[in-house]
């Protein structure tokens, strides 16, 4: 993945095959995992206290399906194909949501792998090891994406 | 001859207008950002720049803080506006909580 070209509105990306075939199967099959409830607070929870960590994790779902619309709106708008190369053009509003979607994958997967302390050791069983592979590609994206803003 | 009742005066309600300083008296909340080894350093510090507006520098010393200490103190706001950082930071999926300020 490399940016071939921006301005203030957009960024463009050239993506290799295998590059442009991950991303898009991140972005077709997200959300991929559970969403875990959150708390709202270490502290004692009081009834209003309680209120509102069930507001954030309602909060949290909605998001989540809206994340799932613009991924694959972004699957089949923001990806293609242009003679030998994939292109990626993205928007400030699409990147942060991208940016969302792909760290949502890698700590979804982290979570669901048991929460490890480290994040690069292998995990032994291949259905593990198949979400480990996924969760470091999310990583690849998310990376470089950050790097350019 | 009748007599005359004294007027009664009756006392004014205690009706206390809302001034800045009762504002300044309700409670508030501590923003916390905790510690996890699963999210980006540059993400983390991306998400505070884009959440509070913070330079890079600021939001580097937090995302220090979170990474050294498991966490860092963000902001203090009152219920509604801790309440909104918190669902900001949780929309990145970075470990947030909001914690009464004593």
């Amino acid at each position: 993945m490399k940016l071939l070209k921006q301005d203030e509105n957009q960024q463009q990306f050239e993506l290799m095959d295998g590059e442009a075939n991950v991303l898009l199967a991140i972005l077709n099959s997200y959300p991929l995992t559970k969403l875990k409830p959150v708390k709202m607070s270490k502290g004692c929870l009081g009834a209003e206290a309680m209120d509102r960590e069930f507001l954030l994790n309602e909060s949290l779902k909605t998001h989540r399906n809206e994340l799932k619309k613009v991924a694959v709106k972004l699957a089949k708008e923001n990806l293609g194909r242009s003679n030998e190369a994939w292109l990626l053009t993205l928007n400030p509003d699409h990147k942060e949501i991208l940016l969302q979607i792909l760290n949502d994958v890698r700590t979804g997967i982290w979570k669901e792998m048991g929460e490890p302390e480290d994040i690069h050791l292998k995990p032994d069983s291949p259905r593990k090891q198949q979400q480990w592979t996924i969760m470091n590609l999310a990583g690849y994206f998310e990376e470089y994406l950050v790097s350019l803003t | 001859m009748p007599s005359v009742a004294e007027p009664v005066t009756i006392p004014k309600p205690d009706i206390k207008k809302r001034t800045e300083s009762d504002d300044a008296l309700a409670p508030t909340f501590y923003v916390v950002c905790w510690n996890d080894p699963i999210n980006l350093m540059s993400f983390v510090t991306h998400v505070f720049m884009k959440i509070f507006g913070w330079n890079k520098q600021k939001a580097e010393k937090h995302m220090m803080e979170v990474h050294e200490q498991g966490k860092s103190v963000l902001v203090r706001e009152g219920a509604e506006k801790a309440e909104f950082y918190v669902h900001q930071l949780h929309n990145y999926k970075l470990h947030a909580t909001m914690e009464p300020a004593e």
